[in-house]
């Protein structure tokens, strides 16, 4: 990291593991109240990665 | 009963900088516009599933630059100006061409510190920063959708055959995102930085179908849809540098949500679907 500089150009690549969450199951019914379908449960993942370029000042 | 939301924000950063006499080097004055998303939502059998997530955030590779180009350097709060310098400096540059309208000048023996003298260490920072995030699991909805059978063609007015299940993501899977870090330097390797911003969300849209190809009253198949949207909140991280590297870690808290909607047809009063078993667990969270 340059020490002279007040400014600087900033690049940054960025994990996130911001784990999973279950949801269901959820059922389905048609227009006359039957049951149609059942969603099961399901996990999903929320990870997610983010690339970031951004101006710096340092004081 | 529909309720509207809308969002328009401004976000004004401004940083000054200033030479030790307190005369202005550059003032560079960045207006965000954030025009958020405008959305009608049915609130009538719309089940909300709505949770806060913390997160492990890694910054993975973090590269520092300096600002100016090979003819515009800054120590210490005297600049020499060299408006022909090029380079990764392009926007150390600017500022210094920004710098040389306001006619300061500065003796030549005043641009280097005196001998024996070391630099003050500047320790905090504030970094501006555009971007895109991508991610989240809209296979996992619709390999669901296919064990639910929700997963009949379709005609819709009379049109092409649509493959159900299907996704949508708003706009591209990437999403821009502006965030603001502060850090402070512990020691010249060692920094721990806040970040925090908006936009950047990951949103995704699954859709599912399950009756006759052509849908009509007489008929009417039952569909389901979910809804996610990922919004990043903030991080804290703590990074060491090395060889102008930047390697962090720390928590970080993402806003989830969840939307799932289960309309028999158009022409029939939608139904809400009924929560199961893992309804409310965790951290997430009926709102309706």
């Amino acid at each position: 990291m340059p020490q002279g500089s007040r400014l600087f150009l900033d690049l940054s690549l960025q994990k996130q593991w911001a784990g999973s969450q279950e949801f269901g199951p959820y059922a389905l019914h048609d227009v006359e109240g039957l049951l149609a379908a059942t969603f099961p449960r399901t996990r999903v993942s929320f990870d997610h990665t983010a690339f970031k370029m951004g101006l710096g000042v340092r004081w | 009963m529909e309720r509207a939301y809308s969002e328009y924000s401004w976000y004004p950063a401004c940083s000054d900088i200033r030479q030790p006499d307190g005369r202005p080097h550059a003032r560079l004055t960045i207006w965000w516009l954030m025009v958020g998303l405008h959305y009608r939502e049915t609130t009538m059998h719309l089940r909300t599933q709505l949770g806060w997530l913390t997160a492990l955030a890694v910054t993975v590779g973090s590269v520092e630059a300096r600002s100016q180009g090979s003819g515009g350097r800054s120590r210490e709060g005297t600049t020499e100006l060299d408006v022909a310098g090029r380079g990764a400096g392009s926007i150390g540059i600017g500022v210094t061409i920004s710098r040389s309208s306001s006619q300061v000048t500065t003796p030549p023996e005043a641009k280097a510190p005196p001998a024996g003298s070391t630099p003050a260490r500047r320790r905090w920072r504030l970094v501006l920063s555009l971007g895109a995030r991508w991610g989240g699991d809209p296979g996992s909805f619709e390999q669901s959708m296919r064990t639910a059978g929700l997963d009949s063609p379709e005609s819709i007015f009379g049109g092409a055959a649509v493959t159900n299940p299907w996704t949508i993501q708003w706009g591209t899977p990437t999403s821009g995102e502006g965030t603001v870090t502060i850090g402070y330097a512990i020691r010249p390797w060692l920094e721990v930085r806040l970040q925090g911003g908006r936009g950047g969300d990951i949103h995704w849209e699954t859709m599912g179908y399950r009756g006759p190809f052509e849908f009509n009253i007489s008929s009417p198949g039952v569909s389901f849809s979910t809804e996610v949207d990922i919004r990043p909140v903030g991080a804290a991280l703590v990074a060491v540098s090395f060889s102008g590297l930047r390697f962090g870690v720390g928590p970080s808290l993402n806003r989830v949500e969840v939307r799932s909607f289960s309309p028999e047809n158009e022409f029939a009063p939608w139904t809400r679907s009924r929560p199961g078993p893992g309804h409310g667990t965790g951290s997430e969270r009926a709102t309706r």
